[in-house]
């Protein structure tokens, strides 16, 4: 770990401390470009890479946004709609960065396949067809808004993970595991759940491209940590579990990925948008719902890490 | 071992996302993204190898264009390895998000680049990952523009004057020309399919230069200026992109431009210095005139083979 985390107030159940991380220091592989190796060489990569080509799609023509009624909602609806649409980009946002980070940090890294750079080219074109249909969704209820009111909630959000991906000093195996699978596998959780909550076509398109590509941008993460667990030691699985935790504790229970599990105050207006959401059949589940699926979602990833012989502790929030 | 580098960079300051403006936006850029999106190739898919007539070429022939399309391939890898840096520069500095999505697709587009040159070389015999003679590596191996991106001194719109409207120019003006010249029909949609992705490539460079340039002042356009200057003359003077270029009259060299000799007579994709000298002549004369709408004044190039551009 090159980060040491700094933990504030003692949270109640389904809260989450606000944590400080001071910023180490750049520390960067130096890349050896030679051999350049471009032959597939792990066939699950390959395929995932090969499958994610066939997969894209267009924010402007595969979304029927004549469909979206924003004007026939009543205020409060477009009111909430707009926050939540624009809180999703808050934390999409990262990805422009995170993405790029990491596909540079496989290109630093000695005698990596190719599939999964590859792959990460196209996994971040997706994303950015998701920041531009959430821009498109907040400006059309009302117009994007650029910034949590909370200044915390902000804070919480400046996760500072292109910094870190890149840093020597962070495993990029255990990166991958935490943050391409798990983090983006309750991310797709979140997306998929919110779409069951949906009373328009608009809308509902927009949430199915997005959580179906979350779901494969997730297995990608998996299918990479799988073809490289075989060569894990003990201190490769307790770098992992680190990461896993930290991506839990800050990432999945902080309210980075949904409001509803932020500290009280934080994020109180997104909170408010997203049950109203939920109500209208905006778009949102709800946080009843999301805390159910997040929790059975961590319990399913327990279990699965323990085929990998990694033991996850239990999260008093899930 | 592996080796560090603990040079400052921009990710030393802490992230500061907030707030995330999207009302200040380049139309043309965002443009460019919703048409790179629209027009989405597969290499696997879209070039028929099948109709690969290997047996109309000599082994000389095949071994060749092995060389010539695994060069490329290192290039367009280059691009992957190096220019998603510019996305974080993009991010930290809280720039325009059209640039930030379209470069997005940018960098899937090089990897695509990347494959379909792997795939030609295989379809020639097989990928070669590495130059042969390990002395060529330098005139290959980077364009340092990872470094630039990450290093707070340097301006971005010197990198991006640098990278896009001197190097990309150039790459644009390399691929358009093997398309036209290249006579086997899977070499030449090979060269069609990068080409045509080159063209946005440029355009983003040209249209975001346009927007920033009458906010810089003459210190930044100095920066823009040796920044180009040195990508022309040290990366591109250097045989980066054409091989006849190279300055060292080392072994290495001359088995490379005899590769592309032996692949440019066969048609399979390369070119040669007698028939690309006036195009990349072009090529630096028209930057240099289109920057100058910029106020910038790059210097004259000196090159043994090209004599002073």
């Amino acid at each position: 770990m090159n980060c040491h985390c700094s933990i504030t107030p003692v949270p109640g159940l389904f809260e989450t401390p606000v944590k400080t991380m001071p910023q180490t220091h750049s520390k960067m592989l130096i890349e050896r470009r030679f051999p350049v190796r471009l032959r597939p060489q792990v066939a699950s990569l390959a395929g995932a890479y090969h499958k994610e080509k066939s997969a894209h799609w267009n924010p402007i023509s595969d979304i029927p946004w004549d469909l979206l009624g924003a004007d026939d909602l009543e205020q409060q609806g477009r009111d909430a709609a707009r926050l939540m649409w624009s809180r999703r980009l808050w934390t999409a946002y990262g990805y422009l960065s995170e993405t790029p980070a990491t596909l540079i940090r496989l290109c630093l890294e000695l005698d990596r396949p190719i599939s999964p750079k590859f792959f990460l080219t196209v996994r971040n074109t997706q994303e950015a067809c998701h920041i531009d249909v959430m821009q498109k969704m907040a400006d059309a209820y009302g117009g994007y808004l650029s910034k949590p009111e909370a200044p915390a909630y902000a804070a919480l959000l400046n996760l500072d993970l292109s910094q870190r991906v890149l840093h020597a000093d962070t495993p990029v195996d255990a990166y991958i595991l935490a943050h391409c699978a798990i983090k983006i596998g309750a991310e797709a959780v979140l997306y998929t759940l919110d779409n069951t909550a949906v009373k328009n076509d608009a809308v509902t398109a927009a949430l199915s491209l997005i959580s179906g590509d979350k779901r494969r941008h997730a297995a990608f993460g998996w299918d990479f940590v799988t073809d490289r667990i075989h060569a894990w030691n003990d201190a490769d699985r307790a770098a992992a579990t680190a990461e896993i935790v930290r991506v839990v504790d800050e990432i999945i229970l902080s309210g980075y990925l949904t409001p509803f599990f932020a500290a009280d105050g934080i994020a109180d207006q997104e909170k408010a948008a997203e049950e109203h959401a939920a109500a209208a059949g905006l778009g949102s589940a709800g946080g009843a719902r999301q805390r159910r699926a997040l929790a059975h979602y961590l319990s399913e990833t327990r279990e699965r890490l323990q085929g990998l012989s990694i033991d996850l502790p239990e999260f008093a929030a899930a | 071992m592996p080796q560090f580098s603990t040079a400052d960079t921009i990710l030393d300051a802490p992230e500061d996302r907030f707030p995330i403006d999207l009302s200040h936006s380049i139309n043309s850029v965002r443009d460019l993204f919703y048409a790179a999106a629209k027009n989405q190739w597969d290499p696997r898919k879209d070039i028929p190898w099948d109709k690969f007539e290997k047996s109309k070429y000599t082994e000389e022939q095949l071994w060749a264009a092995r060389n010539a399309w695994s060069r490329r391939a290192w290039l367009e890898y280059g691009a992957i390895s190096e220019s998603p840096a510019i996305q974080i520069r993009f991010a930290r500095e809280s720039r325009e998000m059209d640039l930030g999505l379209f470069f997005t697709i940018r960098s899937q587009e090089e990897a695509r680049h990347s494959e379909v040159c792997y795939l030609m070389a295989e379809a020639c015999g097989g990928y070669i990952d590495a130059p042969p003679l390990r002395e060529y590596e330098g005139n290959v191996v980077t364009h340092g523009v990872r470094k630039m991106a990450l290093d707070p001194e340097c301006l971005l719109e010197a990198l991006i004057a640098a990278l896009v409207c001197a190097a990309e120019e150039v790459a644009f003006d390399v691929f358009k020309h093997l398309s036209e010249i290249t006579t086997d029909p899977i070499a030449r949609a090979c060269s069609r399919g990068i080409t045509r992705d080159e063209v946005r490539h440029c355009a983003f460079g040209w249209y975001y230069m346009a927007k920033r340039v009458p906010q810089l002042n003459p210190a930044d356009l100095k920066q823009i200026e040796d920044a180009v200057a040195v990508m022309i003359q040290n990366v591109e003077m250097n045989g980066y992109h054409s091989s006849w270029l190279a300055q060292d009259d080392s072994e290495a060299t001359r088995a490379d431009v005899e590769c592309d000799r032996i692949t440019y007579e066969a048609g399979l994709g390369s070119t040669v210095e007698e028939v690309e000298k006036p195009i990349f002549i072009a090529s630096v004369q028209r930057i240099r005139k289109q920057m100058r709408a910029w106020g910038c004044e790059l210097p004259l190039f000196h090159h043994p083979r090209t004599g002073t551009i």
